[in-house]
């Protein structure tokens, strides 16, 4: 098999660390860069053409579910790991269907996380045994999406940042759009979820993924 | 499996990441995470300690971390529900967790 070319995407500074020596000595994998959100992501895809991501989903700005969704998209053929520490079947549901072809635990050893990554560069998906594939499978079979409602990119990013407790000032000025836009977007939000304030649509970015579960 | 068979597999599971250098990083990295979650803790800043304590269980687990990870789950559990007696609760926990991870590293050979 050829040599496998790794982006690691993860906030966490530590965690990319400890990636990085998981992986070194292994022969068949090369890490070649590093990001600290899914916007960064995008970026160094468009320069790199990876083979595989390692993709945290908790993360600022463009969280790992959208940028898993954009990602898959624009380049179908690069494959994506969902690395997380949220033992969610409803979050791995999410992930796979936004186009992940795995979902792993960060709290999995060495062997387990490159035993998912052969299953994934195979093209097999792979769900960490720590959580319940079975109602993985299930929950997936159901509907082509997990709760019937789609979010587009940008609302999935206002959802996040109000749940995150932002001001529509805020989340203007670090989406780099303006407060009436932000208006809009939470609106529409309002709208689509049938939420009426802020804790329902909390409790939405919960229920969708936008936002991981403790 | 006896709890030690059980910590020492755990252990040769994880060895890469057992090397000096990282584990000192890993334990500044615990540090500074359990410093500014204990700041968002002082000023009531619900958003940021769930954050700090999420950014802490991730590496904690990713290094078997077992009794940290646990702590700062139980952390964030509580800063998301803005349950700030069940939080000083866990932040108690979390402080004495990474004290006797230090206390680990201290008497290990370099």
């Amino acid at each position: 098999m050829p040599v496998c070319r790794i982006l690691l995407v993860d906030d966490h500074q530590m965690i990319r660390e400890g990636l990085r020596a998981l992986l070194s000595g292994v022969p068949e994998l090369e890490v070649v860069a590093e990001a600290e959100n899914g916007h960064e992501a995008i970026a160094q895809c468009r320069e790199l053409l990876p083979n595989l991501i390692l993709m945290d989903l908790n993360m600022p700005l463009l969280d790992g579910v959208s940028a898993v969704s954009m990602i898959r998209k624009r380049w179908p053929e690069i494959r994506v790991l969902a690395l997380t520490s949220n033992v969610s079947e409803h979050n791995a549901v999410q992930t796979l269907e936004a186009g992940a072809q795995g979902y792993l635990l960060k709290r999995s050893s060495r062997d387990i996380m490159l035993g998912a990554i052969r299953d994934v560069r195979a093209g097999r998906v792979f769900i960490d045994a720590q959580l319940d594939g079975e109602q993985i499978r299930a929950l997936r079979s159901e509907s082509g999406s997990a709760s019937g409602i789609t979010l587009t990119e940008r609302e999935r990013q206002v959802l996040k940042l109000v749940a995150e407790g932002s001001r529509n000032r805020d989340i203007a000025e670090l989406l780099c759009i303006s407060l009436k836009t932000v208006e809009t977007h939470r609106l529409n939000l309002m709208k689509k979820l049938d939420a009426h304030n802020g804790a329902d649509l909390t409790q939405w970015a919960y229920r969708l993924g936008v936002l991981e579960r403790p | 499996m006896t709890a030690e068979q059980e910590l020492h597999s755990t252990h040769e599971a994880f060895a890469g990441l057992r090397t000096p250098r990282l584990q000192r990083l890993f334990s500044d990295d615990c540090r500074n995470l359990l410093d500014s979650l204990q700041t968002a803790v002082a000023s009531h800043d619900f958003t940021a300690a769930a954050r700090f304590a999420h950014s802490l269980k991730g590496s904690a687990g990713q290094f078997a971390e077992l009794a940290i990870e646990a702590a700062a789950a139980t952390a964030e559990q509580a800063a998301r529900n803005a349950d700030a007696a069940q939080l000083q609760q866990a932040l108690a926990q979390l402080e004495s967790a990474c004290a006797q991870h230090r206390a680990a590293q201290s008497s290990e050979p370099d």
